[in-house]
């Protein structure tokens, strides 16, 4: 069974791959592009980070603390 | 509009600013009770906010005005470098905090084992900081232009640059190693984030409620499309976006200034896990208000420069106070950004320039505070720092934009990123990699970034300057990684490089110095090189680091005091010098693994004392000990071993079987344990056999039977937890079980005893009738005829059976009470107790041919039971005559003494074998075929000897007669 702290890693990860299609990658384009509203990023951002402080706040409180 | 503020008073204002943080970091710096909060990790991500820089601050607006949401790029490679803190950062943090590496040119210099490598990074990190610096300078002097209207003089530059000097001189350099926690900076820099941030959103409310709100704000987007449409306008173009978003999330570390911040200010892991995702929630607020300030300057038709548009648009709301935050928001940006990077150029440059000069001077003199030299030479560096970033903002073209005077920085540091893949990833990455790599990637960037600062900028459109930028990235970078690699696999890693390798890439342990033979005799050996005084600094900071006692300190303790010298000299000298000085001092030894630490010193690798809450370092202190004094007062021998099978562990248990003493064992291989512990030990160890096994050993001088058991000691999750492989070493317990043994041993013959008693009283009761019957018989026999000789056999039979009667009963009390029947005793005269005895053994055919001798003096007598007795020596008489040749005598002889009087019988057989001689008094221990014997005649003999008050023994005459000692008592006990 994957430790906790392998387990918030591994969310980590996931989480840079889908924040490297996001902001890298054409995807961006989706929020970004021509027909975006303008603060489609601003939407997309706080989402983003949400995620990362549910996945290290989990990560933590499984015992990698 | 308000009033033109004049320069003088904002001058004052941003004097008495940054008197406010002179105060704040004093203060802080001398109350530890709020060190806690200081050392909270929403604290560390603040004061990580010296990443927004004037850049960020002033020039993000002036870039969006001409890159629309190009300005994005940038915080959203920095999101995804940080969001990946806990689990690539950690790795740095563990390496840093291990080694005590202070910069980039440090952790280079160390997995690199090259001080080109350090020289090569820090040059290329002072020449790439200057126009940054610079970019600060300029950025406090225009806003200062935007805020009065009046173009203001550079000289006040230089009065910013002096008074940052200044701060650092004071704040940053209290202790020659960066890596000493200042909390006071700290704090002051977690201020500055807030004020700078604070102010930003207010400017930004202020140029929404121009708007009327956000409704007014979209109304007027409505009316002005084209504002939404230059917004979007490059963002939709891959290159410049993703070479921005490449160069901040290469460069998010790697910055002199981040890197300070991020690792040699006592940083945690916990601090990295809240950075991963506050950090780019800081970044976001930072972010939020660009776009109204950017649209309110727009809409105000502000003919100044869009880059201060902060500035004006706060002017334009028609509150001076506004107006005087927001310059000072300004300020703050720009005066953490370079307080933070004189402190760690300073220290670079220190280390690799200022130090190969010093110590090649090798002062010899001890007397000389090598310490305050230094610490005045990192001072003097700051000031030329200060000085040079002034400079810098004197010569480059002000007519660029802000931002291009920091982009160019990120093109240069982010050539570090190849080696930094190295540093953490691949084992076969060279210096002479990186050097070349490095060194073609600055080639490239030096006519593509750099130079164009010092020109005056061109009228092609912004777009071409966004072109360049890529180019410069991919061109500098492409020809680095390809050249760092291929050079990196043409030269093949030299023996430093590869041991580096392995504690940077795969946590392997460091190779530590051999131990001196004490703290003196260390500190004296270092004096030479670094000054009498330093020394001594250094040692006893690392005596206390360890929690070793200063004076008789084990092998181990020694040597681990010399690692940790190191340690606290790379703090100071950077890890190169110090490995230097501590190497040249003290010849390196043998690897050693984390595990090969004794207790006391193994827990303080841990908690990083600095860095870690006092609760917590207090409470792993109290787990610390209990668990040291668990292990020592286990009833269990405890002796862990490391790789190279040298103790690490041995418990006091241990040190009572043993004899050898903890401090002498620890630290010492196990094979050097005294004999035969060494070699007994050392075998179990070695071998591949069962892992518990049973041996015997003296101690304290008698045999003792010991149970060692051996077991692998694995540490899962280490990697994970600790960024270093599970640590593989070997534990042996040792356990006394001799009395454990003779207590089996006894129950086991209770057992066998009870067992025997069992059958004897079964077979007894099976016996009695047909006796009872051959009784009858035999008396019969004495009237049914006259023959006399068959008279006499009835006679003899009927006495025998008696006997045997006798016997049955004993049998059959024995068997129910576990102990002989109750004996009649008298004084009997042994003269006829043997020929009795005798006359009944010569009953079996082999014995007849013997020769009997009674010797027994008539008048001596035994006190017991003439049935027991006789009993014993029929027995023993048995014994002799099975064991004596054909033809052999048999002697059997009284000896008075005292109140006792001994029985030998002595015969010409060989007796029992040697090492039966101890057992021959036990229950079915025999030397005869298994058809001749029973084993139980000696045992009988020995209980009813025993149960007289006597002894008796059995004793081998030179192979040739064998004599067995019956002791008695001659008479009634009084």
């Amino acid at each position: 069974m994957a430790s906790p702290r392998a387990s918030s890693n591994d969310g980590l990860w996931l989480l840079f791959a889908l924040g490297v299609l996001l902001f890298l990658s054409p995807l961006r384009l989706v929020w970004a592009g021509e027909d975006a509203p303008w603060y489609g990023v601003f939407l997309v951002w706080p989402v983003f980070i949400g995620a990362i402080a549910i996945v290290v706040k989990l990560g933590a409180r499984g015992g990698d603390g | 509009m308000v009033e033109t503020a004049d320069v003088p008073a904002l001058v004052t204002i941003a004097g008495l600013y940054l008197a406010l943080l002179f105060l704040i970091a004093w203060a802080i710096g001398n109350a530890p009770k709020v060190a806690g909060l200081v050392r909270h990790p929403l604290v560390y991500t603040l004061a990580l906010g010296v990443y927004a820089s004037s850049w960020s601050y002033f020039g993000n607006v002036g870039f969006a005005k001409e890159h629309g949401l190009l300005f994005l790029g940038t915080p959203m490679g920095k999101t995804l470098a940080i969001m990946l803190g806990p689990v690539v950062w950690g790795r740095v943090l563990g390496l840093t905090r291990d080694h005590q590496l202070t910069s980039v040119a440090d952790l280079y210099a160390f997995r690199y084992r090259s001080r080109r490598v350090g020289f090569l990074v820090t040059l290329v990190s002072l020449v790439a900081s200057l126009p940054y610096l610079a970019q600060q300078v300029r950025a406090v002097v225009d806003s200062l232009g935007a805020v009065t209207g009046v173009r203001a003089s550079s000289i006040l530059g230089l009065g910013f640059c002096g008074t940052l000097a200044l701060f650092a001189i004071l704040f940053g350099t209290r202790d020659v190693s960066p890596r000493v926690q200042d909390d006071g900076l700290t704090a002051a820099l977690a201020f500055e984030s807030l004020v700078k941030l604070s102010a930003l959103l207010a400017v930004g409310v202020a140029a929404l409620a121009g708007f009327g709100g956000l409704g007014g704000l979209s109304a007027w987007l409505a009316a002005h499309p084209e504002a939404t449409r230059e917004l979007h306008a490059h963002a939709q173009d891959g290159g410049p976006w993703t070479s921005l978003a490449l160069l901040s999330f290469g460069t998010a570390f790697l910055l002199p200034r981040q890197f300070h911040i991020a690792f040699a200010e006592g940083t945690t892991a916990r601090s990295l896990r809240v950075a991963a995702w506050a950090f780019p929630l800081y970044h976001l607020l930072f972010n939020l208000p660009i776009l109204p300030i950017l649209w309110a300057g727009v809409a105000a038709h502000s003919a100044g420069d869009p880059d201060f548009y902060v500035i004006t648009v706060a002017h334009a709301s028609g509150s001076p106070a506004l107006a005087a935050f927001a310059f000072l928001g300004g300020v703050s940006a720009s005066s953490a950004m370079v307080l933070v990077t004189l402190l760690a150029l300073s220290a670079m440059c220190l280390n690799y320039f200022v130090n190969p000069v010093v110590l090649g001077m090798r002062p010899g003199t001890p007397e000389r505070d090598l310490r305050r030299w230094l610490l005045w030479a990192r001072r003097a560096l700051i000031g030329v720092l200060a000085l040079a970033s002034w400079g810098t903002y004197e010569v480059l073209k002000s007519d660029r934009a802000l931002i291009e005077w920091g982009i160019g920085s990120f093109v240069a540091i982010a050539q570090f990123v190849p080696g930094l893949v190295g540093v953490l990833f691949w084992r076969r990455a060279t210096a002479s990699g990186v050097l070349v790599g490095l060194a073609a990637g600055i080639v490239v960037w030096i006519p593509t970034s750099l130079v164009p600062l010092f020109r005056a900028a061109p009228m092609a459109s912004p777009l071409a300057a966004m072109d360049a930028l890529t180019f410069a990235t991919f061109a500098s970078l492409s020809i680095n990684v390809l050249l760092f690699g291929v050079v990196s696999l043409l030269f093949r890693p030299k023996g430093g490089e590869e041991e580096a390798a392995a504690i940077c890439v795969d946590g392997g342990p460091a190779k530590p110095a051999a131990p001196a033979r004490s703290q003196d005799e260390l500190q004296a050996r270092l004096a030479p090189f670094i000054g009498a005084k330093l020394a001594a600094d250094v040692t006893e900071r690392a005596v206390e680091d360890l929690g070793i006692a200063a004076q008789g300190a084990s092998p181990l303790s020694l040597r681990r005091l010399g690692e940790r010298v190191e340690q606290n000299l790379s703090g100071i000298l950077g890890p190169l010098f110090a490995r230097l000085v501590v190497q040249g001092s003290i010849h390196a030894g043998g690897g050693a693994p984390p595990l090969d630490e004794p207790r006391s010193t193994r827990d303080s690798r841990i908690p990083d004392s600095g860095s870690a809450p006092p609760g917590i370092a207090l409470e792993l202190d109290t787990v610390r000990w209990f668990l040291s004094a668990l292990i020592d007062d286990l009833p269990l021998g405890v002796c862990a071993l490391d790789q190279e099978r040298r103790i690490v562990l041995y418990n006091r248990t241990m040190e009572g079987l043993t004899g050898v003493p903890v401090r002498a064992a620890e630290g010492t291989q196990i094979v050097d344990l005294p004999s035969p512990w060494g070699e007994s030990l050392g075998t179990m160890v070695v071998s591949k056999g069962h892992a518990d096994v049973e041996i015997t050993l003296p101690v304290s001088g008698a045999p003792r039977s010991l149970r060692v058991q051996r077991s692998a000691v694995e540490i899962p999750g280490a990697q994970r937890a600790f960024g270093v492989p599970g640590q593989a070493g070997l534990v042996l317990l040792i356990e006394d079980t001799t009395e454990r043994r003779a207590l089996e041993t006894q129950l086991t013959r209770q057992d066998r005893l009870a067992s025997i008693g069992r059958l004897a009283a079964g077979a007894a009761h099976e016996i009695g009738n047909p006796l009872a019957n051959i009784s009858s018989i035999a008396q019969n026999l004495r009237h049914e005829t006259n023959l006399d000789d068959v008279r006499a056999g009835g006679v003899e039979i009927v006495e025998q059976v008696k006997r045997i009667n006798a016997i049955v009963r004993a049998l059959l009390s024995f068997g129910r009470s576990g102990s002989l029947a109750a004996p009649v005793r008298a004084s009997i005269g042994v003269t006829a107790l043997v020929d009795d005895a005798v006359k009944f053994v010569r009953l079996d055919r082999a014995a007849k041919h013997l020769v009997w001798e009674n010797r027994c003096e008539p008048e001596h007598t035994v006190f017991g039971d003439r049935q027991q007795l006789q009993q014993v020596l029929v027995n023993v008489l048995t014994n002799a005559a099975d064991a004596s040749p054909k033809a052999g005598s048999v002697i059997i002889e009284s000896v008075a003494d005292g109140a006792a009087l001994t029985l030998r019988v002595v015969d010409e057989g060989p007796g029992p074998p040697p090492e039966m001689l101890d057992r021959v008094f036990e229950p079915f221990v025999t030397s005869k075929d298994a058809s001749a014997g029973t084993g139980l005649g000696l045992y009988i003999a020995y209980s009813i000897v025993r149960d007289h008050g006597g002894t008796i023994a059995i004793e081998r005459e030179g192979g040739a007669r064998t004599v067995v000692s019956v002791r008695l008592p001659a008479r009634e006990h009084q």
